[in-house]
């Protein structure tokens, strides 16, 4: 009976993508607008891609206290009013800030869209920044940046980003809690003023948007009347890595935190595709390389990934894992065996097989459903990229050659340049 | 509305479709009615390491994510005290990998000494990394051990302590599956772009065969009613303090956990609830203050968990949350305020209805409690709680001898 057990069923790869349309239109101030039909919920997403992320940022938490703000109080509603409205109507009004963009995201019932607009035209055009407020959320940040202060990971990944992009780049994360204290009000406000106003607004629009719906939609962020700013900073700053390995203390720690990283162009370069491979087979998945060893093998983590990081200024490789502090050096060094082995041996085709597999399916959820492909079209606009990106990726995937992947990983793979930060119980030597 | 079909096989295990066209991908859910609340008050944490084991080989596969990765397929599960749950997406047209790789492993696991010692150091890593090696880590430990003194609640699934972990033996896992891992204790749900006629032909062909099997039944005490007010202060090297009660509430599907649940939102969810405007906008007592529910299948508890604003007088912020809750017992909350609270129930039902796997874990979810109907039918019971229930809701469960209350306190504000 277990006979037909031990034999696979038949495997149908997938060689065909339907990537999403999108209809794009240019709004009368130059925003423009990227509409995705999609999904049967009757909701309406809305993602406006300002230019407000750490980049445009004159000192650090400027971007990230504006964003937040932003939702405290407008001149025609009170934070509390703001909150009722939204809530009352199950709506979702958050401004995340991120490297390069700080992204407002509105989510509703498209049957309450007439309703909630003006909120969320009062919140773009006239928030105030009440002084109470601003008062509350400083004290609130500044106890969780005390809370996180005390896990290693935080404090492994704050070194790491720290040392990859230059301890002065405005994408640098700060580690003294003092920085709190040169953050006022009107720091919200210029930025504010400044930047989110529609230079090279991008809008994406995803879900059940009727047409009366889409035209409101363009008369509120397309308004001419809503002038660009000519003060807006928009330059990209490059990175000035710390390369080489520090430590950071904590006495107690039962694992310790590893962050580890190697520079890399962002995912305008042509070797972007060709890099994805080789970092999605190094630790992108649960079979990947790093996780088959360190914790399939070993036991010394409960988690192991490799990732590639592409923001506007550059890219890196960024490996991080907690590991049990009494087994951190041999773990080190089996990412370090792992890194090494990629460029000294070919890659098996049973392993390629396995990458390529899991990668055209991740590519394919990256598109289903309205939210996924909302986050996936943000992710291409922030580099000026299409579709044209995915389907290189796509063509990259599954042509690519175990020859490619080796090649890749002794071009960027450099050794002598990477960060490595490891926090927690530090050795005795 | 979700529709739905059900099947039930001759051996026991029950078959529920959910179509969705719209996705190129079909999930698989496995849930086993098994958790943490079966485990002996001696060798806690098993089920959950039991999870970690069931990716080590089948009898006839040696490796169960490689076989699905090579399909282009995803998997995760996790342990409740209640129950243990497997999921995998892959492409639509790959499903009966699926199949093949659940049904061998609920057939027999290969029982490796290998994946065994590894897990045991990954499960041991995971107790240190969530629950040791993290400020506030140790909360659900103390807050499971105060409220409970009878059922298997008191401790979560992680486990009380990293030496059950250790203590566990191979003979353990052989007796664990073959007491609770059975066709007659679990249910099989299929979502995305799958076709019922198709699906139950895999079933009958891959889970047909599985033997019927002598579950182990359920044996636990249940929790005898609370009758003292319960307090206990520890001291923690965190950088602020925190402030946690609990009180006893009714199981799951009963009219009130559904009052815990709009309770928990009325006090806490969102910037217009009256936590968030009384206690951090208006007073500054809390800087962060949440209520909710535990959620379990057998009597749970309400929750609030705060951190209270520096330089506060601890007794005058509990004064104030204690405050918030003899308004909810003294008088009705607002209508329009219900009506807030089950519109963004409704809205939020909604939003998360895009997801086909979701809809996979919540239609075995619900059939194991008894009723898969209620995932359509249960919208109504929500909208049909009232003021006044809400009110006895309050009066009932937030009295002094239904309470735990733990003042988890910062070493270095002591100490400045």
């Amino acid at each position: 009976m277990s006979d037909f057990r031990t034999k696979a069923p038949i495997h149908h790869p997938v060689t065909h993508i339907d990537l999403p349309k999108v209809d794009t239109l240019k709004l009368d101030n130059g925003s423009i607008r990227h509409n995705l039909r999609a999904g049967e919920q009757d909701l309406v997403k809305l993602d406006i891609m300002f230019h407000a992320g750490l980049k445009a940022a004159s000192k650090p938490l400027q971007s990230s206290m504006t964003a937040k703000m932003l939702t405290e109080g407008t001149q025609q509603f009170t934070a509390q009013n703001l909150a009722e409205q939204l809530d009352y109507y199950g709506a979702y009004l958050h401004i995340t800030p991120g490297y390069d963009y700080s992204v407002m995201s509105f989510l509703t019932l498209s049957k309450h869209l007439d309703s909630m607009l003006p909120y969320l035209k009062s919140v773009i055009h006239e928030p105030v920044f009440p002084e109470k407020e601003f008062e509350i959320l400083k004290t609130k940040r500044q106890h969780k940046f005390l809370e996180d202060s005390e896990k290693v990971s935080v404090m492994a990944q704050r070194r790491f980003f720290r040392n990859l992009m230059g301890p002065d780049h405005p994408y640098a994360p700060f580690e003294d809690i003092k920085v709190y204290q040169n953050i006022q009000r009107d720091d919200l406000i210029d930025f504010h003023q400044t930047n989110y106003r529609p230079n090279d607004l991008n809008l994406i629009v995803c879900g059940q948007a009727s047409d009366k719906a889409l035209y409101q939609i363009d008369s509120l962020i397309g308004d001419s009347t809503w002038k660009t700013s000519d003060t807006a900073q928009n330059k990209s700053q490059a990175f000035e890595p710390v390369y080489g390995t520090e430590w950071i203390e904590k006495k107690g720690a039962t694992q310790n935190a590893i962050a580890l990283g190697i520079p890399l162009p962002n995912k305008i370069n042509e070797d972007y595709f060709k890099l994805r491979v080789v970092i999605t087979a190094l630790g992108g998945y649960f079979g990947s390389r790093l996780n088959m060893n360190i914790r399939e093998d070993k036991g010394y983590t409960y988690g192991i990934r490799a990732s590639y990081l592409s923001f506007q200024a550059g890219g890196a490789m960024f490996i991080f894992s907690e590991v049990g502090s009494h087994v951190c050096q041999p773990a080190y060094e089996e990412i370090q065996k792992e890194i090494t082995k990629l460029k000294e041996e070919k890659m098996s085709e049973s392993e390629l097989h396995m990458v390529r597999s899991y990668m055209m399916s991740k590519i394919m959820s990256e598109v289903d459903g309205p939210f996924a492909r909302a986050n996936t079209l943000e992710s291409l606009i922030g580099f000026d990229l299409d579709w044209d990106h995915y389907k290189k990726l796509i063509h990259t995937v599954q042509t690519i050659t175990p020859e490619e992947i080796q090649e890749t990983a002794q071009r960027y793979f450099d050794q002598n340049k990477q960060i490595t930060i490891i926090a927690g119980q530090v050795p005795n030597i | 509305m979700i529709k739905y079909k059900k099947h039930t096989l001759d051996n026991g295990l029950r078959v529920i479709v959910h179509q969705d066209k719209s996705t190129p991908f079909a999930a698989l859910n496995v849930l086993y009615r098994v958790g943490a609340k079966d485990e002996s008050s001696d060798k806690t944490g098993f089920a959950h390491f039991f999870e970690h084991l069931m990716f080590g080989g089948s009898i006839n596969i040696s490796d169960y994510d490689q076989e699905l990765q090579n399909v282009g397929g995803n998997n995760n599960a996790f342990t409740s005290n209640d129950i243990t749950n497997y999921y995998l997406t892959v492409p639509a047209e790959n499903i009966e990998t699926g199949f093949w790789l659940e049904s061998d492993r609920m057939l027999s696991l290969a029982f490796s000494k290998k994946s065994f010692d590894t897990q045991q150091q990954v499960v041991i890593e995971e107790f240190r990394q969530n629950y040791i090696n993290q400020p506030f880590g140790d909360i659900w430990h103390l807050i499971r051990q105060q409220a409970y003194k009878e059922h298997p609640y008191q401790w979560p699934t992680i486990g009380k302590e990293i030496k059950h972990i250790e203590e566990a033996t191979l003979e353990d896992v052989k007796e664990f599956f073959f007491q609770h891992y059975a066709p007659n204790n679990a249910v099989l749900v299929a979502s995305g772009n799958v076709d019922f006629d198709n699906i139950l032909a895999l079933a009958e062909k891959w889970f047909g065969p599985i033997p019927r099997r002598e579950v182990k039944q359920r044996n636990y005490p249940t929790e005898s009613a609370q009758k003292e007010f319960r307090t206990q202060t520890v001291h923690r090297d965190v950088p602020n303090d925190m402030l946690m009660w609990s009180w006893h509430m009714e199981a799951k599907n009963t009219d009130n956990y559904r009052c815990g649940d709009f309770t928990s939102d009325v006090l806490a969810s969102g910037n217009s609830s009256r936590f968030y405007q009384k206690l951090v906008i208006e007073k500054q007592l809390f800087i962060d203050i949440d209520a909710f529910i535990s959620g379990e299948e057998d009597p749970g508890l309400f929750l609030i968990i705060g951190k209270p604003a520096d330089n506060v007088d601890l007794q005058e912020a509990k004064k104030a949350v204690f405050e918030e809750l003899e308004h909810l017992k003294n008088e009705m909350i607002d209508t329009k305020e219900l009506e807030k609270i089950k519109n963004k129930f409704e809205a939020n039902l909604l939003y998360s209805e895009s997801s086909y796997l979701d809809k996979a874990m919540q239609l075995a979810a619900y059939e194991l409690a008894g009723d898969v109907d209620l995932i359509n039918t249960q919208v109504d019971k929500y909208r049909a709680i009232t003021t006044k229930q809400l009110q006895e809701f309050a009066q009932k469960t937030f009295v002094d001898t239904n309470c735990n209350e733990i003042f988890y306190l910062s070493n270095a504000k002591k100490e400045s």
